[in-house]
């Protein structure tokens, strides 16, 4: 029922195989595999008290309700069996796996599932995904194994909220009796969860070391240990991937041909970001709204000429080859991977390299010697490239007239300027992972008035859209809609610079053998799966 | 607290305990400060509650955290809270992981004093030797050789320096860990690019306390009564020479332990230093403010000794040397 | 003992007067634009190795910007980062310490605390989380090294103050009626410039190096200034690639630092009768002055202090 994910890797079959057969088959796990990674987030480890980057030092050790096939990219069962969707959405029935036991030996239940839905729905939880928890109206544990999910209004996507394969936060199934018995604290030094391996220690911001679960229900892991590193410098990482150091390091595609020069093999993550400039401070009905802002002033006309200008005067085409290392794909729309069947032609054709047009069309737009603009350079967990994107745009800005203030900014000062929308007549370049699988989702969190909060901007046409595809069961109308309506109201309205859909890439070592990833899965995942050399 | 504190050291005759009781005193004040500033600086740095909190939570849920935090409570009341807190020796809750922040400290101990202490040692061991035979041989090319040679340490920012470390003796030559914090091994190339950086200060201050000390009286008459010139130089130079190299390294010690914050992170490794700058990124001003306390009370106490020690020792080496 | 006297550097004097001109002349000197690049253009190796371009000696950087263009206004940068920050400093540094050192008791009591207070403050760690206050600047940037760095003049200008008030010419003006001010004028201040002329070249190396350090953090000269020390961090991710793009700034900033130092050495040693007078412990200073990443050897400093 969602968006398939046409570019498989051919490694999935392996991965696909696994996921069928029960763990019986697999080898006796040996050795250990050690990660170098960036950040660890907050380092927290219940699901109301980790807010995001954390994801990827806890998948291993968790499991979700549901996860994607990697094949077509549909919904597939992980510790739910089987789920209906009821009442057009109103109700959700998960028939929970049964013999699936906590690290401690206690079984699952939906009495568990219960309790991790209401924390992450709890008053004050960081959990990201806790606004869409608290539309949960109530929920029934039917027996031991069903626990059903009603909504007041339909939620035709739980199902995405509850799956594998998001970035960010996700609703990890926690263990009811094992958190009240421990207490917050005590579950946060040791923490249990289902997934194929378990909690051996945390140094905070040093390492984190887990160990294979034998007999694994999914997937019983080819490696003993998995070590996570926190190495912070990303010219070490790649010093001590070359030096054996460690087996795989995260790191960010500008470095791909850096890493080919010196021969390390690099694993490409395919589609897992869109690129794209946001043009601060479209938002008309806010109080920091800023009329004289070019791009965001009421004359919509004139308004959308210097947004068009803005796009016209880069070279994306550049950028993404010299740049984003020629990893992605550069797209004319937002929000939407060249394979997502919204994707239609006209959206994916970029908007062209016109320095002379976009000139043209700002002296139109009444500045014909350009305007003062700020470039917010801020770098996030990763996508370290942003601010180079950044950079690259300025550059081009600077070549049609415009003047462009850099300003590198950390992620605390961003943060808190981004909720209270403080970014009118700012840019930044900016890289939305898959916090949600279908763009509307993501347009929910970004851009909708009603919303909590607005990102970048705000539209009746574009709140109107939401509020249908919101309540739409039927997926290929849902996909009708962003196809045939959303995606070319957007692409005519020119929200930001589109840049493209951008890929990830790993730096793995001799050791390491094969890794099946999900498409469009950014950050690490599917340890268990790796093989051994 | 003034008369005895600023003209300096404790004049033999005046009562030595009321001099220390004035100095713990004013050291005392000076943390106060310390913690002042920190907390100011600290708060004006932004809230860390966003990061905490997810870009779409609710204005309820900022409230709740900022309670729970105790940041809603007006600045005075938070700092005097604080304050009188830390007089109890309670420094707080992370706010990132609401652990006591003393345990995230002693976490780091072990690790910065390790790197601190070898760094340290290799200092001394690169900058004395050195530093002896530039006096020795003052002016010459090979005096000029070795101090070009330190001084070059301190001419390239230390990470760049880390880097090629790495790249050289982690990559090209395999012999050494890249970076991580485990065996002795893995202590070489942090040290190293921490101990040769102070090492041209080592020399420096190795090369002019010899200088000192050959050109007293008291190496003249040594010299007179016609001891071996080794003898000379290494029993009574290098031995007289060697308090302030070694107060100094003592102190040069007490820095590292906060000061390696670049070496730690080119190094991955973890130590104090980096724990206090990812905290200054997420806002976890506990942390902020404890470990820039620790540091600089350490300073403090560092200098405090320093100077007792001197008001001790001055009065002996004046007598020799004139 | 009289020292025999160094020559002068001539190999620093050198290299630091090739700085001064290319600062003052970069205009004219810089074959292309610091800050303007072309992405078609990026990373080109430099001119003797294949693929290099005559158009770019050096080479050019991630964003095809030309390497020796912005090395060559780097220099400006690196000069008047450490001319200002160190004026600055300095001038506030001499002052309390020619105020403390002359009038002790109270006075100097409650100023060498404060200095204690400067200089046991963990100086990079500071230096963040004042940029973060204050978003990274050029203008921040100096200020928060000038912060940092005026403790390091108040005591040492302090201690020499100390031991210059000794003399009987200082005695004889007292005698004579002359106001503090006067003295400290007329006097004072003159003798203590030898040694602030030393410590003040000493400092210009550690300056140079702090600025690359905070780009290093992400705190420095915000791009696309032409900042050596950005330059340095900006391509230390990319030296199978492209190493010209920090190697070659490096290496001017090495020889610039190295420059700094000898000539620091070579001052010190030239001016040492004068610092003889004072104590042994001033020649001490020296070497406190340059210090690793952040703090600056406050221990000997402060031993001297109080002699």
């Amino acid at each position: 029922m969602n968006r398939p994910f046409a570019i498989a890797l051919a490694l999935l079959t392996a991965w696909f195989s696994l996921l069928a057969a029960p763990s019986s088959v697999a080898a006796k796990p040996e050795g250990t595999l050690t990660v170098a990674v960036a950040t660890f987030g907050n380092e927290r480890w219940l699901p109301h008290l980790y807010v995001g980057a954390e994801d990827v030092v806890l998948k291993p050790m968790y499991e979700n309700l549901l996860t994607r096939d990697p094949k077509t990219g549909e919904l597939a069962p992980m510790l739910a069996e089987r789920w209906q969707v009821l009442d057009g959405g109103r109700t959700w029935r998960f028939h929970i796996r049964k013999g699936v036991r906590f690290h401690n030996g206690a079984e699952l239940t939906a009495e568990d599932v219960r309790f991790t839905f209401a924390s992450i729905a709890k008053e004050g939880s960081a959990n990201s995904l806790a606004p869409e928890f608290r539309a949960i109206k109530s929920m029934e544990v039917e027996n031991p194994h069903t626990l059903t999910v009603h909504f007041d209004k339909p939620f035709v996507v739980f199902g995405n909220k509850v799956n594998q394969g998001l970035f960010a936060s996700c609703a990890f199934i926690q263990s009811k009796r094992h958190i009240e018995a421990a207490g917050e604290q005590g579950a946060e030094r040791q923490p249990i969860g289902t997934g194929p391996w378990k909690f051996v220690e945390h140094v905070r911001g040093d390492r984190i070391v887990y160990e294979a679960v034998e007999n694994h229900w999914r997937a019983t892991p080819h490696w003993k240990r998995l070590v996570f590193s926190k190495v912070p410098e990303p010219a070490t990482r790649m010093a001590m991937l070359r030096a054996g150091s460690v087996d795989v390091i995260e790191i960010g595609g500008e470095y791909v041909d850096e890493l080919k020069k010196v021969n390390v093999r690099t694993i490409v993550m395919p589609n897992v970001s869109w690129v794209y400039i946001i043009l601060g401070g479209q938002w008309p009905t806010k109080a920091t709204y800023d009329p004289k802002v070019p791009w965001a002033q009421p004359d919509a006309e004139r308004a959308r000429k210097v947004r068009l200008a803005l796009n016209l005067a880069v070279d994306k085409q550049a950028i993404m080859q010299r740049v984003l290392g020629g990893l992605g794909t550069v797209l004319g729309s937002w929000l939407a991977y060249p394979a997502d069947p919204w994707a239609s032609e006209t959206l994916k054709k970029p908007f062209p390299y016109e320095p002379a047009k976009a000139k043209q069309l700002l002296a139109e737009a009444g500045y014909p010697n350009g305007f003062e603009v700020t470039m917010n350079l801020t770098a996030w967990p990763g996508r370290g490239y942003l601010p180079d994107v950044g950079e690259a745009v300025a550059t081009y800005w600077e070549r049609v007239g415009i003047k462009v203030k850099r300003r590198p900014v950390d992620r605390a000062v961003f943060s808190a300027d981004f909720r209270a929308r403080a970014y009118s007549g700012v840019t930044l370049a900016y890289a939305s992972p898959l916090v949600a699988p279908e763009m509307w989702e993501v347009l929910y969190r970004g851009a909708y008035t009603k919303a909590s909060l607005n990102l970048f901007m705000e539209h009746p046409r574009l709140d109107e859209f939401i509020d249908r595809l919101a309540v739409q069961p039927n997926y290929q109308e849902r996909v009708r809609i962003m196809r045939d309506e959303m995606g070319p109201f957007l692409h005519d309205y020119i929200p930001g610079v589109a840049i493209g859909a951008a890929h990830a890439i790993a730096g793995v070592g001799p050791k390491v053998g094969e890794w099946p990833l999900i498409a469009g899965h950014m950050g690490f995942h599917n340890w268990e799966y790796v093989t051994r050399k | 607290m003034g008369g005895v504190g600023g003209s300096g050291a404790a004049p033999p005759d005046v009562d030595i305990l009321s001099y220390l009781v004035g100095r713990a005193f004013q050291t005392v004040l000076s943390m106060l400060v310390v913690v002042s500033i920190v907390f100011v600086l600290t708060r004006l740095s932004g809230n860390p509650i966003y990061l905490l909190l997810d870009v779409n939570a609710t204005q309820r849920d900022q409230e709740i955290l900022t309670r729970h935090l105790g940041l809603d409570k007006p600045l005075p009341v938070q700092y005097g809270i604080y304050v009188m807190n830390v007089a109890v020796g309670d420094f707080g809750n992370s706010i990132i992981s609401r652990r006591p922040v003393t345990e995230h400290i002693w976490e780091r101990l072990p690790a910065t004093v390790e790197l601190g202490f070898v760094a340290m040692f290799l200092s001394v061991l690169i900058g004395v030797p050195l530093g002896m035979y530039s006096a020795v041989r003052r002016g010459g090319v090979l005096d000029t050789a070795a101090r070009v040679f330190a001084v070059l340490g301190q001419s390239m920012p230390t990470f760049w320096l880390g880097l090629m470390l790495i790249l050289f003796f982690g990559v090209v030559l395999g012999v050494l860990p890249a970076g991580g914090r485990g065996g002795l091994l893995h202590l070489v190339l942090p040290a190293f690019t921490l101990g040769y950086f102070t090492s041209a200060a080592i020399l420096r201050l190795t090369r002019s306390a010899m200088l000192e000390v050959l050109g007293s009286d008291y190496i003249k008459f040594a010299r007179l009564k016609g001891l071996h010139e080794q003898v000379v130089l290494w029993k009574h130079g290098l031995r007289n020479a060697l308090l302030p190299v070694v107060t100094f390294a003592v102190l040069l010690f007490v820095q590292f332990l906060g000061g390696a914050v670049v070496t730690e992170t080119v190094f991955a490794w973890p130590g104090l230093g980096r724990l206090i700058l990812e905290s200054i990124t997420t806002r976890d001003y506990p942390v902020v403010q404890a470990g820039v306390l620790v540091l600089s009370a350490l300073y403090l106490t560092g200098n405090l000794c320093v100077d007792l020690l001197y008001s001790y020792l001055n009065p002996r080496i004046r007598h020799v040397s004139s | 003992m009289s020292p025999r006297r160094r020559r002068l550097p001539w190999f620093a004097g050198l290299v630091l007067a090739a700085l001064v001109v290319a600062a003052v002349f970069a205009p004219y000197l810089a074959p292309h634009s610091p800050t303007e690049g072309d992405l078609i253009k990026k990373s080109i190796p430099p001119i003797w190795m294949e693929g290099g371009n005559p158009e770019h000696p050096l080479g050019t950087d991630r964003f095809g910007r030309d390497v020796l263009s912005r090395i060559i206004w780097g220099s400006r940068i690196s000069l008047v980062v450490s001319l200002v920050a160190i004026g600055v400093a300095g001038t506030l540094g001499t002052l309390l310490g020619l105020v403390s050192g002359y009038r002790g008791g109270r006075t100097d009591a409650v100023l060498m605390r404060l200095t204690d207070i400067g200089l046991s403050l963990p100086t990079i760690l500071i230096a963040v989380v004042m940029v973060a206050v204050s978003e990274p600047s050029f203008r921040n940037v100096v200020l928060v090294i000038a912060l940092l760095l005026w403790p390091r003049f108040a005591r040492q200008v302090r201690g020499e103050t100390l031991a210059i008030k000794e003399h009987d010419f200082v005695a004889l003006a007292v005698v004579a009626g002359r106001s503090s001010a006067w003295i400290i004028r007329r006097h004072i201040f003159p003798n203590v410039v030898p040694t602030l002329l030393v410590i003040s070249t000493l400092q210009v190396g550690y300056v140079i190096l702090l600025e690359g350090t905070l780009s290093f953090l992400g705190v420095g000269v915000p791009p696309p200034n032409p900042a050596w020390g950005l330059m340095i961090a900006d391509g230390r991710g990319f030296l199978a690639t492209a190493w010209w793009m920090s190697l070659f700034p490096g290496l001017a900033m090495l020889l610039t630092v190295l420059a700094v130092n000898l000539m620091g050495d070579w001052l010190r040693d030239h001016l040492d009768p004068r610092l003889r007078q004072v104590g042994p412990q001033v020649e001490l200073l020296g070497p406190a002055v340059t210090q690793p990443e952040s703090t600056p050897a406050r221990g000997i400093a402060a031993a001297s202090g109080e002699p």
